[in-house]
């Protein structure tokens, strides 16, 4: 009797702690019965392809998390630096692009690195409003995020012909973001790659690194970290700098593979990425978390959108779900806080 | 050892404990502890039904958002 209730206890617990597991299990159980196609490997690329972005802005809101932290204001920076990647990268051709001065196509590393820099400026105010001002990093990322709208509409709004689409891009930019590597008979989508380094070099950074070491000792107890001779400020100013760089390169790609920039490119990336971070287990209460971890939360959270999209699910019905699978993944999170006390 | 040896080496343990707690009450003038779990006083069992709750209801929300089409 005993034995029973102990396995029954084991099955409960294992059920709870997986449970977001298991609702994708089931969902992909039901796209595959209803469309055996979406399991093959030109889908699953088209997926890791989508996912590749958000990606790249997770690995720098992780960072963020492991301080106990978040960073609200991700996909509006997100916006606002694939606004500037795209107007600079648009077609020499178009008429009505946004810089008739550019009669030359600029090289593609320039606005890369432009992006990269307003990247790092808008995580810049962060830090500094975190680290130095000791504000919650909810509130000062709440301003940042409507400081980058407020930019970014101001941006597209400044076009000789209005508030019209950054689009008709660079033929190279368009290639270089959507372009794939032919091994045998699949595709390798060049985005994924992308993701691929960029997750070894933050593996790298977060695992080697004296600025990971800290990070995780300041996550885990600033105070501790503080007295053992770590210097807080100077960290989180390296690591908020690491996620601004990452914001750029993700802005970069993003509108290269959209195609067209918009004042609603990056809206709710962020919660994407958050929500990417918490199912991946990067912890809240600071100090937890890996880089596969993230990888696995991105992707799955990929993976459950585009089965409700493939299940025709109302898109409407798509944010409520989304938003539960949030409650949920923190509501796991909180079940393992809970049970260390 | 001589009982002066001894008081120094007791004054300077002071010294390096007063250190560390100075250096302890300067950190937390403004701690960057924002522990969003801190002040969660439910129960595992309550956290257990909330998973439960949200999982039934994404079962839910994916059936009616399928009845409701796109």
């Amino acid at each position: 009797m005993s034995t029973l209730s102990v396995g029954n206890e084991k099955w409960k617990e294992w059920l709870l702690n997986y449970s977001l597991y298991v609702i994708l299990g089931v969902l992909i159980i039901a796209v595959v019965v209803m469309e055996p196609t979406f399991l093959s490997f030109d889908n699953l690329s088209k997926i890791m392809a989508q996912a590749s972005t958000r990606g790249i802005l997770a690995l720098g809101v992780a960072g963020m998390i492991v301080y106990t932290g978040t960073d609200l204001s991700a996909g509006r920076i997100l916006g606002c630096c694939a606004a500037i990647s795209a107007s600079l990268l648009q077609s020499v051709t178009y008429a009505s692009r946004m810089y008739p001065g550019i009669t030359e196509p600029l090289p593609l590393a320039l606005p890369l690195l432009l992006a990269m820099a307003v990247g790092m400026m808008f995580c810049c105010l962060n830090a500094f409003g975190f680290a130095v001002l000791k504000m919650h990093p909810f509130i000062i990322s709440l301003g940042t995020q409507l400081i980058a709208y407020g930019a970014l509409c101001l941006y597209i709004d400044s076009q000789a012909g209005g508030a019209q689409p950054l689009a008709s891009l660079d033929p190279r930019y368009i290639s270089v973001v959507n372009g794939s590597f032919d091994i045998g008979f699949m595709k390798l989508p060049y985005l994924v790659v992308y993701l691929a380094i960029c997750s070894a070099v933050m593996w790298v950074i977060w695992n080697k690194t004296t600025i990971g070491k800290n990070m995780f000792a300041i996550g885990g107890n600033p105070e501790a970290a503080a007295v053992s001779g770590v210097n807080v400020v100077r960290n989180i100013f390296q690591v908020y700098l690491i996620a601004g760089m990452l914001y750029g390169i993700a802005a970069f790609l993003e509108a290269g593979r959209v195609q067209s920039v918009t004042t609603a490119t990056g809206l709710n990336y962020d919660l994407d990425a958050i929500s990417g971070c918490v199912i991946g287990g990067v912890s809240f209460t600071g100090g937890v978390g890996t880089i596969p971890g993230v990888l696995v939360g991105v992707i799955i959270l990929q993976v459950i959108n585009y089965s409700l999209y493939y299940l025709g699910v109302n898109a409407y019905f798509q944010y409520i779900i989304k938003g539960l699978i949030i409650i949920m993944a923190v509501a796991i999170d909180v079940r393992k806080y809970i049970s260390k006390k | 050892m001589p009982e002066d040896e001894l008081r120094r080496k007791e004054a300077e343990l002071d010294a390096r404990e007063r250190d560390v707690a100075r250096r302890e009450d300067a950190v937390r003038g403004g701690s960057l502890r924002h522990n969003l779990y801190e002040r969660i006083t439910l129960s595992k069992r309550a956290v257990d039904a909330i998973i439960a709750i949200c999982a039934l209801l994404i079962a839910a929300f994916t059936i009616a958002g399928v009845l409701y089409g796109s």
